[in-house]
């Protein structure tokens, strides 16, 4: 931030220093502005859980189980949820009263016993999130995220990286 | 004038690229969350149409408590003296299918083998297989594959005799279950 604000300083200085040149000269006014932030940052804090998720006997398709980013678990009557579930947390800090933008792109999970079994969870992001305050406290955000099961999918523990990236 | 606004415009281009090639705000964590999930084929359990049995047993006359056992994994029925043990014995046997490297649990509760005619019962405590040897809780399987083929669990028993047990045919069916651990 020091070399942005040096450069738009001598910047401006070549604009007054022509403009006091010529012997006719004219006056205008520019208006400058600047934002100064805080530099963001943001820390994992809790991991994505969709537990335990046994498929039902018969043919079936299209089951989303999810949970939310309120946490909210959603388990379809053609699935058998059972074990704890839990939302991913971050915590982003950087200057009070801005908005920040969350960027969380789809996670594709993979089957740990075959790499081959992959399922696409969709993510439920707040999309953005207001920092309330400057500094190390900072604020937390939930992802959520939900899969869509069918009878022929391949059983297993799947597991997946979220891409999570935060801006002003 | 044209010297002027040149100047201002090149003024105004270095401001815009300054502002424009300025590093980003965005911010990435050093260590991302990760998605979890474990998904299960549905559990079943089929009986391999092979029962538990303890063929014949003579008793003795003079008091003694003793205990026979039909071993899960095939080796004789243990007898002890003053007991007399003969006929063929086998265990029971049953299919499970599920999910690849999965642990099962397979519950198998006492059974009361009821005398043929009345009279009498005796009380059998199942003992389940595991293959997760040398250690591990009887019943305790972990499935090797997915889908048709399932891993067979091979239930014996035990029950106590004494002198006063009636002699006669003793029957009973199980009640097994399974469920993933």
């Amino acid at each position: 931030m020091r070399g942005l604000a040096t450069l738009w300083l001598s910047t401006v200085s070549v604009v007054a220093a022509v403009a006091a040149g010529p012997a006719h000269a004219a006056t205008s006014n520019v208006q400058v502005n600047a934002q100064v932030v805080k530099p963001l940052t943001v820390t994992w804090l809790q991991n994505l859980d969709l537990g335990t998720i046994a498929l039902g006997t018969g043919a079936f398709s299209g089951a989303v189980v999810g949970i939310s980013r309120a946490g909210v678990f959603t388990c379809p009557a053609a699935l058998v949820c059972t074990g704890p579930t839990a939302v991913a947390k971050y915590n982003v800090t950087g200057t009070n009263g801005t908005t920040v933008r969350i960027s969380a792109p789809n996670v594709t999970l993979v089957n740990q016993a075959d790499n081959t079994q992959t399922l696409i969870m969709v993510v439920d992001s707040p999309g953005t999130v207001s920092l309330p305050n400057s500094g190390n406290k900072g604020v937390d955000f939930p992802l959520g995220g939900r899969i869509t099961l069918s009878s022929t999918t391949a059983g297993g523990v799947y597991k997946g990286t979220f891409n999570v990236t935060v801006d002003y | 004038m044209r010297t002027l606004l040149r100047m201002t415009s090149v003024a105004a281009t270095v401001a815009a690229l300054a502002f424009t090639a300025a590093p980003a705000q965005a911010a990435t964590p050093t260590s991302q969350a990760t998605a979890n999930a474990r998904i299960l084929k549905p559990l079943s359990i089929t009986w391999n149409n092979t029962n538990l049995n303890f063929a014949d047993i003579v008793l003795d006359t003079n008091p003694f408590t003793a205990t026979v056992r039909v071993p899960f994994n095939g080796s004789p029925i243990v007898c002890p003296a003053p007991l007399t043990c003969s006929g063929t014995t086998s265990v029971a046997s049953y299919n499970v299918k599920g999910t690849n490297n999965q642990l099962v649990h397979v519950s198998t509760p006492n059974v009361t083998m009821n005398r043929v005619g009345g009279g009498g019962s005796i009380t059998v405590r199942l003992l389940a297989a595991n293959n997760l040897a040398p250690s591990g809780v009887a019943g305790d399987v972990l499935l090797p594959n997915s889908g048709n083929s399932g891993v067979d669990v091979a239930i014996g028993g035990e029950f106590d005799l004494t002198e006063a047990t009636p002699d006669g045919v003793y029957t009973g069916n199980f009640a097994v279950t399974a469920d993933y651990m």
